[in-house]
């Protein structure tokens, strides 16, 4: 790189790119200045003084103005008479910074010291025990005893509720501000402040209710103490007796990389999810998750999940063997013709299942009657994949230059880390955005052009050639979000075909950093679309076969339904026969985001009950009809797939769980950024290729009651699996 | 002047909330100047305008640091900002701002009228013009002195506030309020001027002479100097924060009749590790009090517990004061 600022750091050389910050490069070499409250996602405070170090520069003769050197012609130094903080200091050329000096030893002992003095000291007791930075440096730098008299202790609350996620404990904050700052900088929801003053100072929330926001987790991650912790985890476990397993979240199309934690209840036996934690995937969510896909996971041992296969006998569901269960529906599937057959599959299902059942459709029974859930997203899933952003397009690097369009959409309720990552390309780094919607969004606070049309008439005003939508041309990039908020399928599909048409007009397209971004509703809404395409909806049936359908409009009618789920929805509760599905917890396979990166998921816990994954139905009953199917596992049906699935052609499991360093380094062994973040483990998976696509135009058609009276997205919709979980259940609107 | 200088149309005076008093005074000198028209819109036909508000703070000493004083006008939490950017390029909303104390703009016109080397005329060579000084304590005479830079004395002062008030001699003054370095008497000789002050280690700063006669106990006013940071302290960087509380529960024991002499050593060690390492001056400010008087009042701390001056009915009411009286609050 051509403007890379030389230094050198207790005498040892780095080039790193101007305004980077003295503690990053020292990172860089592997040192570690340690920090509290600076944190390499949020700006620099300098506040709780730990990174002081002793910083110099050349020194200039006043007169000549010339870098003075010594008899050796080494350059001289002029070192600052007072220590410095690294966090805030950016570096200059020709630098010297000393970190291991004395003098900066004795500093980080002595911070370590006065901020232990109003530190309670109830590690054992203490959520954060065990992965927590004030542990871990005060092991580190922390002066060996304390000279503080015990007594002179100041004693806080322990137990303040912020909101009813998010608790405080006052002893053990730091007073770092991290807290304030993720939700200032990076949420925008400002709910957090300082109140009073000295050693009086605490962490308020002032929103009403409490702590009103989204991303309110992600501080109890970047808190370097065990001052803010999460209604669900407090008390649950000791970090240490975690298990992690690298997982993807699936509650909506950003494919957030997760870990499961796990840990086996004691009184019943049983491994049980204590907390799900963000993994680092810089081109993804990079350290951050929404509410939602945190705290949700309580459905996968909800008292509601499915554990055996029920088959309907006298007109009730009864308990009955897989063996019984498989035998009845290969001996209706024989009996009736294959076009009186018709399948649904949802889009929360895992690629695998998605794509045997397919297969097992169209190769086994022969049917056309195969159909994606729901409906809507069938209607512009291929123009989204043929016109989306390009295999290398990476968020961080949108800023000035580049466009962002959202139209139809509202970010933060659908795609919620989408909403950070993007606002933050604007805020921060400077992209343009442009905003049109029928009402407002959090996303219109940053935008720079507001367009407004009726509700339903997203694509009328896209084809309308519209004033705001001029001059795209000159952009570097331009990324298009888009919903299908009162929009029925054929105004969705026009809508989506008309940005597609701007885009390429505006020789946008085909750029990596361009192109449309869909927010779908769910977490494989684009790979289950890949799988079954277009699909063909039957409306009646004499045998039905439902995979993870949510919605019952979805289904058609049928003399016999089967329906495949993890929980007793009401379409389990009037199928003929239900079989147990497993959650993603509990079972390994891919997932496809919005964006079309692959990504792999594994089990992080053992089948519940009897329950199987979808793919091992699907090629157990083709066996009983006669196919020599032998699927071993995810990975085996993964590679058919991909040998059979344009997008995915290329793509191998193995590949998929490659990983890749990340910066900045945010994992949980480093005594330098802190947080409870997880390394990545487990694969950053990879985008596939957008493909060839329909360019035709979709001319927009009238709005329909039934689209412009649909409930508006919302993160927490009622829905079936929030509604499960005690923390965010209550949150449901 | 200012204002009109970097062409300003709204200018702020920040008032500490306390001195509401003056601060009608001032708001009548500035209604004063509305109605004479060098205040509001197209100030004597020139087309410039210029609006004067009068802000008052919470009761905050901090808020007089420059930065935090923005903060606080901008109806924030009064915290010192990052430097740089400095006001000057980012300041009050983030808009470039000039931030001076009145005495410095007071002398602006009287320069403008007659000239700088007219200002140079008072004063040293280092210390040109006036200032003004304001004397409390055991002074007969306490109130504000406007005098030349380097003419005169520390003894000339106290002289022209007409001397002890108490009839006791005078043992040592804080110059600049309780962040400067105490002076004791045997350095009244020195000239008023940053050289000089500097010369003797100690600084000019506000120039708030508090004099105090022999009357007073030194580990008491440390302790009253210790108590006023911890309680003025922001709460925004660690040494300060838990500094000036560590250092406050030391001079308390002391107070109290329970310190040693390895409290006094402790309190060294305290200040110590303040110094150097705070976020604003306000931490460094603190300790002063604890440097300088351990520096040249030693005898006192250690009188304080040998002739075991700790633990009076007077003390010991004060303590109680600190913690259930107005202050409890801060002091929990
Ligand atoms: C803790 C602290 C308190 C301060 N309080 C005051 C104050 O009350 N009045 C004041 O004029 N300057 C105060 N200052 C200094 C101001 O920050 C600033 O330097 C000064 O007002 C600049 O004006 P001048 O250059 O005209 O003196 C304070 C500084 C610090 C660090
Ligand atoms: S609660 Fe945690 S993150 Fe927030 S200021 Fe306190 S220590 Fe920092
Ligand atoms: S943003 Fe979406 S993918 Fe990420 S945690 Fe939230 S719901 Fe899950
Ligand atoms: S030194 Fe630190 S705590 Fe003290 S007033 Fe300044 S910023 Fe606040
Ligand atoms: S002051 Fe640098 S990490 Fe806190």
């Amino acid at each position: 790189m051509a403007d890379l600022i030389n230094l050198t750091i207790d005498g040892v050389p780095v080039g790193v790119p101007k305004g980077t910050l003295i503690v990053d490069a020292a990172k860089r070499i592997g040192n570690d200045i340690p920090v509290f409250c600076y944190h390499p996602k949020l700006k620099p405070v300098g506040m709780c003084r730990m990174c002081l170090v002793e910083i110099g520069t050349p020194k200039v003769d006043p007169a000549t103005k010339q870098i003075v050197k010594d008899d050796k012609g080494n350059v001289v130094i002029a070192w600052q008479p007072k220590l410095n903080t690294g966090c805030t200091t950016p570096v200059s050329e020709g630098m010297a910074v000393r970190t291991k000096t004395p003098v900066v030893i004795e500093a980080r002992e002595d911070v370590l010291e006065f901020l232990l003095t109003s530190h309670p000291l109830d590690c054992p007791i203490c959520d954060k025990g065990g992965e927590c930075p004030l542990q871990n440096l005060t092991l580190a730098h922390g002066p060996g005893v304390s000279r503080f008299d015990y007594a002179d202790k100041q004693h806080n609350d322990k137990h303040v509720p912020l909101g009813e996620l998010i608790f405080l404990d006052r002893e053990r904050c730091i007073q770092c501000s991290r807290c304030v700052r993720f939700q200032d900088e990076i949420a925008d929801d400002h709910v957090l402040q300082f109140h009073d003053r000295g050693r009086g100072m605490e962490i308020v929330t002032f929103s009403d209710p409490g702590f009103d926001s989204y991303f309110g987790g992600n501080t109890t991650d970047i808190c370097p103490v065990g001052a803010l912790t999460t209604a669900d985890f407090r008390f649950k476990a000791r970090p240490w007796e975690l298990k992690s397993t690298p997982s993807v979240c699936g509650h909506c199309a950003v494919g957030c990389n997760t870990s499961l934690n796990t840990r086996t209840n004691t009184s019943t036996g049983t491994l049980d999810i204590k907390r799900v934690m963000p993994r680092q995937n810089e081109q993804v969510n990079e350290i951050w998750l929404c509410d939602k896909g945190r705290f949700v996971h309580h459905y996968t041992r909800a008292a509601e999940r499915i554990t055996r296969p029920l088959i309907r006998k006298d007109g009730k569901l009864q308990e009955a063997t897989w063996e019984s269960a498989l035998q009845l529906i290969s001996d209706k599937l024989n009996t009736v013709p294959g076009l009186r057959v018709a399948g649904v599959i949802g889009d929360r299902v895992a690629n695998e299942d998605a794509w045997l059942f397919k297969r097992f459709l169209t190769e086994i029974v022969k049917t056309p009657y195969v159909a994606a859930s729901p409906a809507l997203p069938a209607a512009y899933a291929d123009i989204a994949r043929a016109s989306g952003l390009g295999v290398d397009a990476d968020f961080k690097q949108l800023g000035k230059g580049d466009v962002i369009v959202v139209v139809n959409g509202d970010l933060e309720e659908q795609a919620p880390v989408w909403f950070l990552r993007l606002r933050q390309a604007v805020v921060d780094r400077g992209a343009k955005l442009i905003v049109a919607h029928h009402r407002s969004t959090k996303m219109h606070r940053y935008a720079h052009v507001i367009a407004r049309y009726q509700p339903g008439l997203a694509a009328q005003w896209v084809a309308s050639n519209p004033a705001e939508l001029q001059g795209l041309k000159d952009a570097r990039n331009v990324v298009m979000v888009f919903g299908d908020d009162t929009l029925g399928p054929p105004n969705a599909r026009a809508l989506a075909s008309g940005l597609a048409a701007v885009l390429r007009e505006a020789g946008q397209a085909g750029k990596s950093n361009s192109g449309l971004l869909p927010l779908y509703p769910h977490g494989n809404t684009q790979g289950v679309y890949d799988v079954v395409g277009a699909g063909e909806r039957a409306q009646t049936a004499d045998v039905a076969w439902l995979v993870g359908v949510g919605d019952a409009a979805d289904a058609p009618k049928a003399g016999f339904t089967i329906v495949s789920e993890l929980l007793m929805t009401d379409l389990a509760k009037s199928a003929d026969v239900v079989l147990p599905a497993l959650s993603a917890a509990e079972r390994d396979g891919t997932l496809t985001s919005g964006d079309r990166r692959v990504q792999r998921f594994y089990a992080a816990l053992p089948a519940l009950g009897e329950a199987k994954p979808d793919w091992w139905a699907a090629q157990e009953i083709a066996k009983r009809m006669g196919a020599n199917w032998s699927f071993p596992d995810a990975a085996a049906v993964f590679a058919d797939m991909a040998a059979h699935v344009g997008p995915y052609a290329g793509l191998s499991y193995a590949g998929l769980a490659k990983i890749e360093a990340q910066w900045p380094p945010v994992g949980r062994d480093d005594l330098y950024y802190g947080g409870t973040v997880y390394d990545n483990m487990g694969g950053v998976g990879a985008r596939t290729s957008p493909g060839e696509g329909p360019s035709d135009a979709v001319a927009p058609a009238e709005p329909t009651m039934e689209a412009l009276t649909r409930p508006q997205p919302a993160l927490y919709r009622s829905g079936e699996l929030t509604r499960l979980s005690d923390v965010i259940g209550k949150r449901l609107v | 002047m200012c204002a009109y200088a970097i062409g300003s149309n709204l200018a702020y005076i920040y008032l500490r909330g306390e001195f509401s008093e003056p601060g009608k005074e001032l708001e009548k000198a500035l209604a004063d100047a509305y109605a004479n028209g060098l205040l509001g819109t197209n100030l004597m036909g020139t087309g410039y305008s210029l609006d004067i508000r009068v802000h008052y703070g919470a009761g905050a000493y901090i808020c007089g640091e420059e930065s935090a004083l923005l903060e606080s006008l901008e109806g924030r939490i009064g915290q010192p900002r990052l430097k740089p950017p400095f006001p000057a390029t980012n300041g009050l909303y983030n808009k470039p701002t000039v931030i001076n104390n009145v005495e410095t703009l007071a002398n602006v016109p009287w320069i403008v009228l007659n000239g700088a080397a007219w200002y140079r005329q008072f004063g040293t060579e280092k210390s040109s013009g006036v200032k003004l000084f304001s004397v409390s304590g055991h002074v007969k005479n306490p109130g504000n002195y406007e005098l030349p830079l380097g003419k005169y004395s520390i003894q000339d002062l106290l002289d022209m506030a007409g001397g002890s008030s108490t009839g006791r001699p005078i043992r040592a003054v804080l110059p600049a309020g309780s962040s400067s370095p105490i002076i004791p008497a045997v350095n009244f000789g020195a000239k008023l001027d940053y050289e000089s002050m500097a010369g003797i280690g100690s600084v000019l700063g506000s120039c708030s002479f508090i004099f105090m006669d022999d009357s007073v106990d030194m580990v008491w006013a440390a302790r009253k100097m210790i108590r006023f940071f911890k309680h003025e302290s922001c709460g925004k960087c660690t040494p300060c924060r838990e500094g000036t509380y560590w250092a406050l529960k030391l001079y308390n024991k002391l107070l109290s009749g329970e310190g040693t002499l390895a409290d006094i050593d402790m309190i060294g060690e305290v200040n110590k590790q303040i110094i150097g390492k705070c976020f604003c001056p306000l931490g460094e400010f603190a300790t002063s009090s604890m440097t300088f008087t351990l520096k040249h009042f030693k005898q006192d701390y250690i009188d304080f517990i040998e002739k075991k001056k700790g633990g009076t009915p007077e003390y010991k009411a004060e303590l109680a004061r600190d913690t259930h009286g107005h202050h409890a609050q801060a002091a929990h």
